[in-house]
């Protein structure tokens, strides 16, 4: 050591650096990641939902009220009209016909109004719309009656556009982003599997239009595809691994929204 | 010093990965381990026969830069678990063993190695964090153009399989290009400071072997630098020697060189090397009449008239 103090400063200070250097090569491996958490998990927020995939669900009409007053005042009255026009929606309407009857056309305004809103009132446009896949008829058939399904379709992949990435980090709202994006993938497929085959250009443009969702522009899994594989391990694989990359988000949604398949049953 | 700064720096950005969150996340322990038994193997292997020991702070230092460097270097081109990596500690420790890690730190050969291994490393990733859990995946002609989900398979053969697990992958998944950036630029700061602290050490001994000559009078150092050029002294075995074997060392090449030096000037001087250079016949006869007088008596030959 006595030959060190002959050394220059600059030498001493640098092998002074390059020890602690090694020593934080070394320390640095024992950093360990996070907990694994969904953005569910996280502490709740005061003035949140509390378990808002009840209000996805089949006894939605239990609580639906409660959103009344986390609605908008402007909007406040024709929210509280359509809901209870579409939580006792009457005899399976086909749900291209009935989205082109006045209510239909008002619930289409209503929507887009909340859609454009907070938090609140993305959830309360996301619970109509889940109720309309419920109480009316979009399954084709034989016939291939595919517009039904489409304009169901597009209205959650504008809901999805709009509030996929932001629902990702959302404690309120991530959960039934998740569950809605399952649910659309089962819409989607029904717009393009047939009785026999399958509508190629239709299945490709879904397939790009859940990548894009999923994926950031470097091709990366995006905020809102780590917040699936959280809540529904597997899943992102599975899409990767299937020739129709929905399919396997169809079979989720079967056993979340249990009944929800097009046909009112 | 700033060479072992510089693979501190390295193996610093080589131990962390960025993880879903964006958070720093490190590569674990059991690569580094592994790493530094590779490249203490390396070390061991191809330094077998050299004689030469750290003998002060500094080189005791640099040794331990140049080990530590070694072992982050390997560490983080390794796949990170599964067989692929015992694979790959085969393949480098062959390769360490047979450089000459002493001497040279990596040579070309080993650095065009590692950073194969590193792409291979980057290319797992990169699938891992796609959620492709294989190397590649090959579709088989016919059967994959069939629409029949039962056939999905046997419609495409997938090759080296993993799992995140052996990835080392982070519970939020790892996000791939922060951690690329990391890791490209931890082994490129690594290398280039192994290389740097080679070319360090080589000068410090040169200093070091230099002032022991110049302890001689001025001419006659000058004459055993001559003997002994400055270019030779690492193959000649004067690197890393504690002061009186270097002493003793320079006195055996010495010996053995001007020794060596007579033996040529003896030759050359001698006439007889100038017989291989007759080329026989009249003209040679004529040639050797000159360097060497008259020629063996033969029988029945005339002499010279007087």
């Amino acid at each position: 050591m006595p030959e060190l103090l002959e050394k220059p400063t600059g030498t001493v200070a640098a092998l002074f650096a390059a020890l602690a250097l090694f020593g934080a090569s070394v320390a640095v491996r024992a950093i360990d990641g996070g907990p694994l958490l969904s953005p569910a998990d996280r502490d709740r927020e005061r003035g949140a939902v509390q378990e808002p995939m009840q209000l996805l669900g089949r006894s939605a009409s239990a609580r639906v009220s409660e959103l009344d007053l986390r609605v908008n005042k402007e909007l406040r009255p024709e929210w509280m009209r359509l809901r209870k026009a579409i939580f006792q929606l009457p005899r399976c309407p086909r749900t291209g016909e009935w989205l082109d009857s006045s209510d239909g056309l008002a619930f289409e305004r209503l929507f887009n109004e909340l859609r454009r809103g907070n938090r609140d009132e993305a959830l309360a446009g996301l619970v109509l719309l889940t109720e309309v896949a419920r109480r009316t008829e979009w399954e084709p058939g034989l016939l291939a009656r595919v517009q039904d399904a489409e304009r169901l379709s597009n209205l959650q992949s504008e809901w999805l556009r709009t509030w996929s990435a932001r629902a990702a980090q959302d404690a309120q709202l991530s959960d039934p982003a998740l569950a809605t994006l399952l649910l659309h993938a089962r819409v989607e497929r029904a717009t393009y599997v047939r009785t026999i085959g399958r509508d190629r250009d239709r299945q490709e443009r879904a397939a790009e239009a859940f990548r894009r969702l999923l994926e950031d522009t470097q091709g990366q899994p995006s905020v809102f595809a780590r917040a699936l594989d959280v809540r529904h391990p597997g899943l992102v694989t599975g899409m990767r691994d299937r020739k129709d990359a929905l399919e396997a988000l169809d079979t989720a949604a079967g056993q979340l929204f249990p009944g929800l398949n097009g046909e009112c049953k | 010093m700033f060479a072992c700064a510089l693979i501190g720096v390295g193996g610093l950005l080589l131990g962390l990965q960025v993880d879903g969150n964006g958070e720093f996340v490190g590569t674990g322990f059991t690569s580094l381990g592994v790493g530094a038994l590779v490249a203490l193997a390396g070390i061991v292997f191809s330094s077998w026969h050299e004689r030469g020991a750290p003998r002060d702070v500094i080189t005791a230092f640099s040794s331990l830069g140049g080990f530590l460097g070694l072992a982050f270097v390997v560490s983080g081109v390794l796949a990170p678990g599964g067989g692929w990596m015992f694979f790959e500690v085969l393949v480098l420790a062959v390769a360490l063993s047979r450089s000459e890690a002493a001497r040279t730190a990596l040579s070309r050969g080993t650095v065009i190695l590692l950073a194969l291994m590193l792409l291979f490393r980057l290319w797992i990733s990169y699938q891992g964090s796609q959620h492709r859990w294989e190397v590649m995946s090959i579709e088989v002609p016919i059967l994959s153009s069939l629409p029949f989900s039962f056939l999905a398979p046997i419609q495409s053969v997938e090759l080296g399989e993993f799992t995140p697990r052996e990835l080392g992958f982070p519970l939020a998944g790892l996000a791939f290009a922060p951690s690329l950036a990391l890791w490209a630029a931890g082994f490129v700061l690594s290398v280039a400071g192994l290389a740097w602290r080679a070319h360090a050490a080589r000068e410090y001994e040169n200093d070091r072997i230099h002032a022991t000559i110049c302890e001689l009078p001025p001419a006659l150092a000058q004459l055993v630098e001559r003997v002994l050029p400055e270019s030779q002294w690492g193959e000649l075995g004067l690197h890393g020697l504690a002061d009186r074997p270097l002493r003793k060392r320079i006195e055996e090449l010495m010996v053995a060189r001007i020794a060596a030096r007579h033996e040529l000037d003896a030759a050359l001087r001698s006439r007889e090397i100038l017989e291989t250079t007759n080329p026989g016949g009249f003209s040679g006869e004529i040639y050797r009449a000159l360097t060497q007088g008259a020629p063996p008596q033969a029988s029945g030959a005339r002499s010279e008239p007087s």
